[in-house]
């Protein structure tokens, strides 16, 4: 009966869909709307004056509006022009309107989190962006695409690697294990990565904690909520856009033969110096053999339309790049339809439906910029033929060109996500709105690895790993919102709702030692070992949350609004401390409105002071803590060959006290518009503390138990004041904008327990493994009670020996073939003990930039439009870790050219490089840097990370006219781009925009700022592209 | 009517989806404390984690004999200087940020939890799951899990504790190690000061007892030979009385040992590859001896596929250890010009051992091989150069006349006489590749628990040797201790001789012309420490490289004179820093010190 109806009620829609412009008594009036510049406007409202229902227009600017006979009036609004009416004759049937750019930040609309507000009525830290400005970028998530654009969200990419993450923080850290932004994508919470950016009509970023209370514990490291286009305009717009780029990758160069003979003759190496016949030796660039230039292409097509009861938006995306490590990259598609359907004036319905899938060739090896562990002197490959390269005597490394191309990767992720929702308008200006999702994420990976043989590094077996991982969410939530004006000044919006997630995690990993095949299927042989390892399967994944909040304003010139929230996690913590109540209040009060104000300083358009207090959740510690459990730790037998049974143990303790960690965040804001909406600006000081901090706890090693104890121990701060300026005008035909973001913020740890005093130790500048580098076993950052995250530690240099008398007059190692020669670093007596050792090590710098900001700038003129976008840090410290090995010859690998530059080498006398050796026993011999000035963690290394970055440009043209109408294209708009155009800075390595080493570890609040060699390669992108709309 | 049926629908969906929060959630990934273990074989599983942790990376997996051990205590020189700690446990100059100290804590305790967790566990099963027929396997499980832990810390007090315990029980009052008798249950029972030395071995010594009680009897089936028994457990009380100077109780357990076990010495043509058993298959060397008639106690250890040791994916990773990558020999090229590590061949058997085994002329210089047929080529089979003919035939004598102690080829690989076998062909053993200068040294790679028949590459340095803590050489060493402190030197003297007498193939218990004449009498070595003492001397020799000589080296207080007897130390060529007052006992860890408030003022003297 109930399906019989749905399909009465689908046929009817068809119907609609067909007959929506058949309508009596009336005509049928199209027209264009453009800017001052005759640039094509797409997403402005034409309405009927004094009716409710009208059009967008799509990307051409153009719409098309019945009207009743004798009406003649057209009001046309968009966010940030001035609303403005147009006349249509009686006998016309075509209109063509400019409106002029006006109140842009203040009449726009905020999503605000199950609802939305009105810019100028916001008392929250919201931040906003149009996906128009960014539609064109080369990215595959919506971090990437928010760098520099918008205060407070700083964002960093220093990979070139394709589908990698950036690293984004909103407003600084907020906990020690620092959450990810809460996604908000059409109202359901879920990742921001592979989001087709071209799909994004608004993204709204809530980063204070009054707005972001309404999503209570997910969002203690801000919230970015992402709206998807709707269909617009009566006539269907048909967009087709496609882009091509180059990659190049941003590497060193490494010594080449002679030189790598020079160096190692220099050092008295035994084979260099006496082997005679050299010139039979090899001359590899193995950085040209590992890296390669690396494209990027991108074909988008959309479908959007709408009529007065359905509007619809299909849109289609494959996106390809080619990675610039040898044997790397990844394809992406995707597809979305958006619909809504009112079935009457009290009933709306709708759907978003979203679908991607991207396929990757990871990288065959661990990723080293540049591979500072090979020798020029060895071939890829045998120039007689016979395999990969034999490795010149004294070499024991790898053949990387063997490694990566002997094993083929590749990893299938596909992403299902839908939701519908419905909404009724009940009496008692009440609002019902259900919605249901369904997310179901997949992905599989495969990994064959082919046997190779090069002289010392071989597989002779072949392997294949396989694995599957799903992932389940369904979502319900229902919210009653309330909205009323009460006695004209009194308007009231209040909201209830309920919202629950229920997830099911299911993963397996497999595995065949010595398979038969050649490819991603497995067939045994009799020496294959099959393992099978349980991925995990969790049903238990259930959030449930109930919230509601209450905006009031008088007369659009004093608001307050109240929000509460309370989330219970139910796998995260144990019973009696699964619900966190988190609570949010905001003022704001519209001084701009007062009389006196008015009167006084007309200037302002506007001005606006903001107030906020609220406390959000932080949860991100893995699951059951609260749980003591038996782990499988090892195996044992008792015969030889015994059959093995495994073993288990009690490896953690278990804390059934753990609970929610809260951030405590005060905002007090200023916005305001000037001259006419020429100039605007928004200021934001913030005062944020984390407390009851989840803190892995260090526990003795007495107890045998390698975990911490996670507990609610530490506490934390974060302040800082989130800055955007604006201008823009026009000088005749060429109008400018600029706009300015600068994010300034200060963290500090106050509390990490009472109990302890290990330091948090974290960072490395091994190489490849803890055991190897030249740095091993030496944390580069500590993190202390009343300092910042993650101080770079080491010792403190204070120059570098000249004189022998230097060195007699200072402390030394007690180690006496450790003690320094001339053009050793010096390293200060930091405990002043009179010897250097371990205890002198202190801070040497910190990886927290006090300013990042950003500036884009827009111009138009004519038909031209170009587009800059800056972004920077000041005041930040960077650990070159590269040099370590870019200075010096390390291991048995190869260094750069800088290793020339080393003091008293090359025939050198004293220079800015310590030495990397002393040669000994009237020099025949060479002992390698007895002084560690290469394996010390040391402020040798700690360089100024201030840097000013170019990292996009776009120039284009609008083509538009009879050439293109005759084609059925109403615009057209053609452009070129560069990324990461250029850098000024300090700086020694090959790039300082740097995030976080390990970002899975305390997400990433530990590690930031360190260069190390082990990373892949930061890459500039060259584009052209050509964007069509029908 | 379609609205309202929407509505109806809409409202009803609300409800019927609204959830009930879950009343029992866990991770199904592992065990949960509540319900485990539900049978005697998953009782076994807890158990079993106790025996693997000596396997692990911590402990003899990886570290604790080829890196701790032999460094300490100097059996080893160091060929790579490239890791200071390790430098620094060579120079017995330890830091309290030593990562091997810091390792052999966390090993060692590892080892306490697993036992006390065992324990907890054979608890909840007899409370909840066993059947009453089951009751006798439970109790054999607890005697092990005593039996381990003793053991453990045994170890944790002979390289932490503050000093050792002196007859009549002087020193008990000292610093030993903090006791953990079950695993914490909260942040507070996290936090244990350091027992007095007293108490340790008090524990130890009542564990042991206990062990020996429960274990009563104890008849393994075949599949489990390499579980603990009461004569384990007895040989060990008797160490450990003979550690606390407590001789009249050690000479009545070791003798018990002695007599009922059922054990004695392995004759001399089995002990010679005892250490490499099932380890040379392709050097013919098929003897199987583990378990055998001379071991209480061994951890059973088995090669296993390629896949990197311990340090491998599989799940049985553990059941092998990869020492062998530090210690690995070293063995001829192809062309016989040089030598090539089957490992990381880190160490050598210092040349200062060599003599101390006796083996006391020059290293070798290479001379012409007359035999060398040019158009033939440089190959294994025809070498350019070899060894001088006065040292190659000053080598073959010491082995046919037995002037040097004949286990010295038991402990170690002479180059060019020993043989190896990787890359499908047995080649002569090279010098030691790594050292630096290393034409004046010896050189020599370890026998002992190495793998001689393979290349890293080859099966990923899966050591396929059992480890013997408890064998009875070691118990008759202890028991002549015992005898000759406790009043009864002439028998100590004879089991001294015994022990001896196997090391020269002679029956054990007849005269023969080897013997020690008296407690004084000359041995291989020269030194002051060893030389006129047969006792110091065969515990050193008969136990080289084994990990015993690092705990005689302690408690006799010999260590400055060992300082002294090896000089000049690699990788660097330095002296040691031994010091009376602080080398003795290694430090705290740092670790341990900066997460355990009650211990923050206990460090050791000196550190």
């Amino acid at each position: 009966m109930f399906t019989k109806r749905l399909l009465k009620t689908f046929l009817l829609l068809i119907c609609l869909l067909g007959l929506q412009n058949v309508f009596a008594q009336s005509r049928v009036v199209t027209g264009t709307v453009t800017d001052e510049t005759n640039a094509p406007l797409e997403g402005a409202t034409v309405l009927l004056k004094q009716s409710t229902s009208g059009v967008q227009t799509n990307s051409a600017g153009i719409f098309s509006i019945t009207i009743p006979a004798g009406s003649t009036t057209l009001e046309i609004s968009l966010v940030g022009y001035l609303t403005t009416e147009a006349t249509v004759p009686a006998n016309s049937s075509t209109v063509s309107v400019k409106l002029r750019k006006g109140n842009e930040t203040m009449e726009s609309v905020v999503v605000i989190g199950y609802g939305t507000q009105k810019r100028k009525d916001v008392t929250g830290a919201i931040g906003s962006l149009t996906g128009q400005t960014i539609k064109n970028l080369p990215v595959s998530n919506v971090a990437d695409a928010l760098q520099g654009r918008i205060s407070g969200v700083e964002v960093i990419k220093n990979t070139g690697e394709p589908g990698a993450p950036s690293q984004i923080t909103i407003r600084g850290l907020s906990s020690l294990n620092q959450p990810a932004p809460l996604y908000v994508i059409d109202g359901v919470q879920t990742s921001g990565d592979n989001i087709n950016v071209q799909d994004i009509a608004t993204i709204d970023v809530l980063k204070d904690a009054s707005a972001a209370a309404i999503y209570g514990a997910s969002a203690a490291g801000g919230v970015i909520i992402i709206t998807t286009k709707r269909g617009q305009g009566a006539k269907p717009t048909i967009n087709f856009s496609a882009r091509y780029g180059l990659t190049t990758p941003r590497v060193l160069d490494l010594l080449n033969k002679d030189q790598f003979v020079q160096a190692k003759k220099m050092t008295l190496d035994n084979y260099y110096s006496t082997n005679t016949r050299l010139d039979t030796l090899a001359n590899t660039d193995w950085v040209d053999e590992i890296f390669r230039n690396g494209t990027e292409e991108n074909y988008n097509l959309s479908v959007s339309g709408a009529s007065n009861n359905v509007n619809y938006f299909a849109s289609g995306n494959f996106n390809d790049q080619k990675g610039v490590y040898l044997d790397n990259g990844s394809k992406y598609v995707g597809a979305r339809i958006n619909t809504d359907i009112k079935i009457s004036n009290h009933i709306k319905i709708g759907e978003q439906v979203n679908y991607w899938q991207r396929t990757t060739q990871p990288v065959g090896t661990a990723t080293i910029n540049p591979p500072f562990r090979t020798v020029p002197t060895m071939f890829v490959y045998n120039p007689n033929g016979t395999g990969f390269g034999s490795n010149p005597p004294g070499y024991n490394g790898p053949n990387l060109v063997a490694q990566i191309t002997s094993a083929d990767r590749e990893i299938r992720q596909s992403n299902f996500q839908g939701n519908v929702y419905g909404e009724v308008k009940l009496p008692l200006s009440l609002t019902f709105r259900a919605t249901f999702g369904y997310t179901a994420y997949g992905e599989e990976s495969n990994y064959f690895q082919n046997t190779f043989k090069a002289t010392v590094d071989q597989i002779t077996t072949k392997s294949l790993t396989k694995s599957m991982v799903t992932n389940r969410t369904t979502l319900n939530a229902y919210t009653l919102a309330y909205d009323k004006t009460i006695a004209k000044n009194h308007n009231v919006n209040a909201l209830v709702g309920y919202e629950q997630y229920r997830n099911l995690y299911n993963a397996l990993y497999t595995s065949e030692t010595d398979v038969g095949g050649n490819n991603y299927a497995y067939i045994s042989t009799s020496g294959s070992t099959i393992n099978i390892r349980n991925g995990g399967y969790d049903p238990f994944g259930f959030v449930r949350s109930f919230f509601g909040r209450v905006n009031y304003d008088y007369s659009k010139k004093y608001f307050v609004s109240f929000s509460i929230r309370s989330d219970e996690n139910f796998t995260v913590f144990g019973p009696g401390n699964q619900k966190g109540v988190f609570p949010g209040t905001s003022v704001g009060w519209r001084i701009s409105e007062e009389p006196f104000f008015k009167n006084s300083l007309p200037v302002f358009n506007s001005l606006k002071l903001r107030g906020s207090y609220g406390e959000l959740g932080n949860s991100r510690i893995p699951a059951y803590k609260f749980k003591s459990s038996y782990e499988a730790i090892n195996a044992q037998n008792f015969t030889p060959g015994g059959s093995a049974i495994l073993n288990y143990t009690q490896n953690s303790l278990a804390n059934n006290d753990i609970k929610w960690e809260s951030l405590q965040e005060t905002n007090i804001g200023l916005d305001g518009e000037l001259m006419n909406g020429k100039f605007f600006f928004s200021i934001d000081w913030y005062n944020k503390k984390a407390v009851d901090m989840l803190y892995d706890l260090p526990i003795p090693l007495s107890v045998g138990i390698p975990t911490s104890f996670t507990t609610n121990i530490g506490s934390m701060q974060s302040r800082g004041v989130d800055l955007l300026l604006g201008y823009k005008n026009n000088y005749r035909k060429l109008n400018y904008s600029v706009t300015v973001t600068g994010t300034f913020n200060k963290n500090k740890v106050l509390d990490l327990d009472g109990i302890n005093s290990n330091p948090i130790k974290a960072g490395d500048n091994n190489y490849g493994n803890p055991t190897f580098g030249a740095m091993v076993n030496q944390p580069i950052t500590y993190t202390l009670a009343g300092l910042p995250f993650g101080q770079f530690y080491g010792y403190k240099v204070e120059g570098i020996y000249a004189t022998q008398a230097e060195i007699d007059a200072h402390p030394q190692d007690p180690d006496p073939a450790k003690k320094a020669n001339i053009g050793d670093l010096i390293y200060a007596d930091i405990n002043g003990d009179g010897k250097i050792t371990d205890a002198d090590r202190t801070t040497i710098g910190n990886p927290y930039p006090k300013l990042a900001y950003g500036a884009s700038i827009n111009l138009n003129w004519k038909g031209f439009d170009l587009a800059l976008l800056f972004n920077g840090v000041a005041g930040v410290d960077i650990f070159n870790g590269v040099r370590p090995y870019s200075e010096n010859l390390w291991s048995d690998g190869n260094t750069t050219s800088r290793v020339f530059g080393a003091s008293f080498f090359n025939g050198n006398g004293l220079t800015s490089q310590p030495i990397i050796g002393v040669y000994e026993n009237n020099g025949t011999t060479f002992r390698p840097d007895p002084n560690g000035n290469y394996s010390k963690v040391s402020s040798y290394f700690v360089e100024n990370g201030a840097y000013l970055k170019l990292k996009n440009l776009q120039l284009g043209y609008n083509f538009s006219g009879k050439s293109l109408e005759r084609l059925k294209i109403s615009n057209a708009h053609l452009y070129v781009m560069a990324n990461n155009v250029f850098t000024i800075t300090k700086y020694k390595g090959i790039d300082p925009e740097l995030g976080s080493q390990n970002t899975s570890l305390n997400g990433g609040t530990t590690t930031r700022g360190i260069d190390a060699p082990f990373k892949y390669p930061a890459a500039r992108i060259y584009s052209v592209g050509v964007d069509l709309t029908f | 009517m379609f609205k309202k049926l929407m509505l109806v629908s809409m409202i009803a969906g609300t409800f019927a989806a609204c959830t009930k929060a879950p009343d029992e959630v866990a991770d199904l990934s592992v065990y949960s404390s509540g319900a485990y273990p539900t049978t005697l074989s998953e009782l076994t599983s807890v158990l079993g984690a106790t025996y693997a942790n000596y396997r692990s990376e911590q402990l003899s997996g990886f570290q604790l004999l080829c890196k701790t051990f032999s460094a300490a205590e100097h059996t080893s020189a160091l060929s790579y200087g490239g890791q200071d700690y390790w430098n620094d446990m060579q120079y017995n100059d330890l830091k309290p940020s030593n990562q091997l100290v810091k390792d052999c804590w966390r090993g060692f305790y590892t080892g306490v939890k697993d036992a006390n967790a065992t324990l907890d566990r054979a608890d909840f099963y007899q409370a909840n799951n066993m059947a009453p027929s089951e009751l006798t396997q439970v109790n054999y499980i607890r005697g092990e899990a005593y039996f381990l832990r003793a053991y453990y810390y045994m170890q944790l007090e002979c390289f932490f504790g503050e000093a050792y315990m002196k007859a009549g029980g002087a020193n008990g009052e000292k610093m030993g190690v903090p006791i953990f008798t079950s695993v914490p249950k909260s942040l507070g029972e996290t936090q244990k000061a350091r027992s007095t030395v007293k108490e340790v071995w008090d524990l130890i010594i009542s564990d042991l007892k206990k062990s020996a009680e429960l274990l009563q009897g104890v008849q393994w089936p075949a599949q489990y030979q390499g579980r603990v028994t009461d004569w384990a457990a007895k040989g060990l009380l008797g160490k450990a009385y003979v550690f606390t100077e407590d001789w009249a109780n050690a000479k009545a357990v070791l003798k018990d040992v002695i007599d009922n076990s059922g054990k004695t010495l392995m004759p001399f043509s089995k002990y010679k590859m005892a250490f490499n058993s099932n380890v040379g298959t392709n050097l013919n060397n098929n003897v199987n001896s583990e378990f055998n008639e001379e071991s209480l106690f061994e951890i059973n250890v088995d090669r296993v596929a390629a896949d990197y040791g311990i340090f491998g994916g599989s799940p049985n990773k553990n059941l092998t250890t990869s020492q062998g990558l530090i210690w690995a020999p070293s063995g001829l090229n192809d062309q016989g010009t040089g030598g090539f590590g089957m490992g990381y061949a880190n160490e050598n058997v210092g040349d200062k051992n060599l003599l101390r085994f006796g083996f006391n002329i020059p290293v070798y210089t290479l001379v012409d091989n007359p035999n060398f047929v040019p158009a033939w080529g440089e190959n294994l089979g025809n070498i350019k150069r070899i060894p001088d003919p006065v040292y190659t035939a000053a080598s073959v004598a010491f082995r046919a006349n037995k002037t040097v102690d004949p286990r010295l080829y038991v402990c170690a690989l002479q180059p060019w006489f020993d043989t190896v076998y990787f890359w499908g062909n047995r080649r002569p053993v090279a010098k030691s590749v790594n050292l630096p200068n290393i034409d004046t040294y010896h050189g020599w790679s370890y026998k002992k628990y190495e793998t001689l028949d393979s290349h890293l590459d080859d099966i990923k340095q899966a050591d396929g040797a059992n480890y013997y803590l408890l064998r009875m050489a070691d118990i008759y060493l202890l028991y002549a201790e015992a005898c000759i402190n406790g009043g009864s030197a002439p028998e100590g003297l004879e089991y001294i001789n015994k022990v001896h007498r196997r090391a020269y193939d002679q029956p054990i218990n007849g005269v023969s012309a080897f013997d020690y004449a008296s407690l004084t009498s000359a041995t291989k070595a020269t030194d002051a420490n060893l030389g006129n003492n047969p006792l110091r001397y065969e515990r050193y020799a008969e136990l080289f490289a084994e990990g015993h000589w690092w705990f005689d080296v302690c408690r006799w207080r010999i260590g400055a004179g060992e300082a002294t007897f090896y000089g000049n130390l690699l990788p660097n060529n330095v002296p040691s820093r031994w010091n009376d007052t602080r080398s003795y006992s290694f430090p705290i860890p740092s670790d341990e010190i900066n997460s355990n408030a009650q211990i923050a003022s206990q460090q050791n003297p000196g550190y």
